[in-house]
């Protein structure tokens, strides 16, 4: 069941939701829709299950035009952000509903509707609670009706919004490592919804990272992770530090420095001479020891032990850059606040300054699932 | 911890509820046992003979068929106004939402006045419909018509704000699961509202049977054939018959008293699906 869409806007009035999606998802896929809040991420999900409609573009649903289907006709199972349960209907008839709507014709007998809920109850590990009403359940158990529920009807496409967002986070780990299983033993097509970047980093196949109704880069989790096509996408996927440089005759050096930056420091390709941001990876950062050369200067600003690691805060000419280190790789006895220090960067990726990139990496609303990202930098130190 | 400072305690709280409760009894419960007394001023045979006046026969026929007509329209006409209103984004809504409380805000012998000037003799209507032999003034049409503008918004208003609250999100549910529009409606909007709906059915009935101004007008007062019981009550009153007239209010009243019954049943049955709490459940 390949799904491929093309061309694809919506518009509400004059505001544009989405535009210009193009997106192939191959059968068998786990594709998470990734994005912050506003992004148009549910509503291009909403668009593929046929709750909403397109404004342009084309949806193939295993190669025949969906747009023009009616979403009962497009062989999907959907799990709603707030699983939308039907309330005055007990687990077994809330499971049970996809079967008992069908035409008479298609209907199965009774016994056999009976059978399947009972499996699918089973399935999702809540076998005997079929006498249930969904407020006598917890939000874990909700979400794997809603999930027995969507696949009752056999869907060959799996539609999931956000469907671990309203769990409290020990319950949304261990039940999307299960969901993932299921997916890979059913042989579903899965598309799915988060904010969250751990989330979908650790779930998806692939991932397509939406920003202001546009895909900004498809790809697996690691291509993502190592070869970031945007400012944007690098400082979505995971904590950077993010400082001002100034790009040159194909050198960089960044604000403060006086040497630039060695070519073998730089990832990726290099936007046009003049001003630039320069994004790196807490990974991607080194503390120098007092013998060793070169490097940026950094004043220590404080400095606090978190468990098994070291947080530094630094500052690099007017910008400040949170650090971490292992404990037990870094000899904290001559680390004082207020001491000058050295760091290496590598792997230092440049982009272009476009108002964009900047208010992407400021933290959004959406962030509450990565308290990493809240600080405006922070590195790793090795 | 003082007690006397608590807002619930002390002097005062005993003076308010006893003067609601003086309120209550003389307004409200003096009126509806004098109602009674004087129906049976002079004895059951009495009364069973007013009642079984072929004119009062007549008049509680008329009510009951007036309001087996109005009430099931405007039941269906408040699912459809509250169904658009609570589950569609149109422009206009919120005029609609104005207008359907209309009813409310005119004094019903307005809401008659105007059937009066549409469709009467003197009417814009009135020559077509003589022409035509139609007879909708001061006939059962009239009287039907007024009833049903008079107790539009009473479903209506109670739907509304059950169904925006409950969203749309378990309809959307049903859909993606195959479901029709009528499976929608029957499997999962309707018996989210049921109570409510139920609910609303109750007041609409019990203003469609008690509607007196706008009715009024429209009915020509044609004893035996277009009074409705408030009207013979009115008409037997004014010809100093006192028992008749209280011996019909009395049914009335037990009308009354009947749905106050159902009414408080239902609230305290089913608050969770009559009032805003209701989506609670959903969203947890």
């Amino acid at each position: 069941m390949g799904v491929d869409i093309a061309g694809m806007s919506k518009r509400f009035g004059r505001a544009e939701i989405l535009s210009g999606i193009e997106l192939s998802i191959a059968r068998g896929e786990f594709v998470a829709l990734l994005g912050p809040s506003g992004s148009g991420k549910t509503t291009l999900l909403r668009i593929i299950a046929g709750l909403e409609a397109a404004s342009a573009g084309s949806l193939r649903i295993d190669d025949r035009d969906a747009l023009s289907l009616p979403p009962r006709e497009r062989k999907i199972g959907f799990v709603f952000q707030n699983y939308a349960l039907f309330r005055h209907l007990r687990v077994f008839d809330n499971v049970a509903f996809g079967l008992q709507v069908k035409k008479r014709a298609e209907r199965p007998p009774r016994e056999v509707i009976a059978r399947r809920v009972a499996e699918l109850l089973e399935l999702v590990q809540l076998g005997g609670l079929g006498q249930r009403f969904p407020s006598q359940l917890s939000g874990g158990q909700r979400q794997r009706v809603a999930l027995a529920r969507a696949l009752a009807v056999d869907p060959e496409l799996l539609l999931l919004d956000e469907p671990f967002g309203a769990l409290d986070a020990g319950v949304r780990v261990a039940l999307r490592q299960w969901l993932r299983g299921l997916h890979d033993s059913l042989g579903l097509t899965s598309i799915f919804v988060t904010h969250d970047q751990e989330e979908a980093l650790a779930l998806a196949d692939r991932i397509a990272l939406l920003n202001r109704g546009r895909i900004e880069q498809v790809g697996t989790p690691a291509d993502l992770y190592d070869h970031p096509g945007t400012a944007f996408v690098m400082g979505f996927l995971g904590a950077v530090n993010r400082l001002d440089c100034a790009v040159s005759g194909g050198g960089v050096r960044l604000a403060g420095d006086t040497q630039p930056l060695d070519a073998q420091q730089i990832s990726g390709p290099l936007p046009a001479n003049g001003p630039a941001i320069a994004l790196v990876r807490p990974h991607d950062l080194r503390l120098l020891g007092p013998a060793e050369r070169g490097g940026s200067r950094v004043l220590l600003r404080s400095i606090a032990v978190v468990g098994a690691r070291l947080r530094l805060i630094l500052e690099k000419s007017g910008h400040t850059i949170e650090a971490e280190a292992d404990r037990d790789r870094v000899d904290a006895s001559w680390l004082h606040p207020g001491s000058q220090l050295r760091i290496e960067f590598s792997r230092v990726r440049i982009f272009a300054t476009d108002g964009s990139a900047g208010e992407a990496i400021a933290p959004s609303e959406s962030d509450q699932a990565r308290p990493l990202s809240r600080h405006p930098a922070r590195a790793a130190l090795r | 911890m003082a007690p006397e400072h608590h807002p619930g305690t002390g002097a005062g709280r005993i003076v308010l509820i006893l003067l609601a409760g003086l309120f209550l009894v003389a307004f409200l419960l003096v009126p509806l046992a004098v109602v009674f007394s004087e129906a049976f001023a002079k004895g059951g045979a009495a009364y069973l003979d007013a009642l079984g006046q072929p004119d009062a026969r007549a008049a509680i026929g008329l009510t009951l068929l007036v309001a087996a007509i109005a009430v099931p329209l405007n039941t269906v006409f408040g699912l459809v106004a509250a169904w658009c209103i609570a589950k569609f984004e149109f422009p206009g809504k919120s005029l609609l939402t104005t207008v359907i409380d209309l009813p409310f805000s005119v004094s019903p012998v307005i809401s008659g006045m105007v059937y009066v000037l549409m469709f009467g003799l003197q009417g814009y209507f009135g020559p077509f419909l003589a022409a035509h032999g139609i007879k909708i003034v001061f006939a059962l049409p009239g009287l039907i018509l007024a009833t049903v503008f008079v107790t539009f918004p009473f479903v209506a208003r109670q739907l509304i704000p059950l169904m925006q609250q409950q969203g749309t999100g378990e309809e959307e549910a049903a859909i993606v699961l195959g479901a029709s529009g009528w499976q929608v409606f029957r499997r999962v909007t309707l018996p989210n509202i049921r109570w409510g709906l139920l609910y609303g059915v109750l007041l609409c009935n019990a203003r469609a049977m008690g509607e007196f101004g706008a009715v009024s007008v429209v009915s020509g007062h044609i004893r035996g054939l277009t009074d409705t019981m408030p009207l013979y009550i009115e008409a037997l009153y004014n010809g100093y018959d006192a028992v008749g007239a209280f011996t019909v209010a009395s049914l009335l009243a037990m009308l009354a008293l009947v749905t106050l019954v159902l009414k408080a049943f239902l609230e305290m049955n089913y608050r969770d699906d009559l009032t805003l709490a209701a989506a609670q459940v959903s969203r947890h």
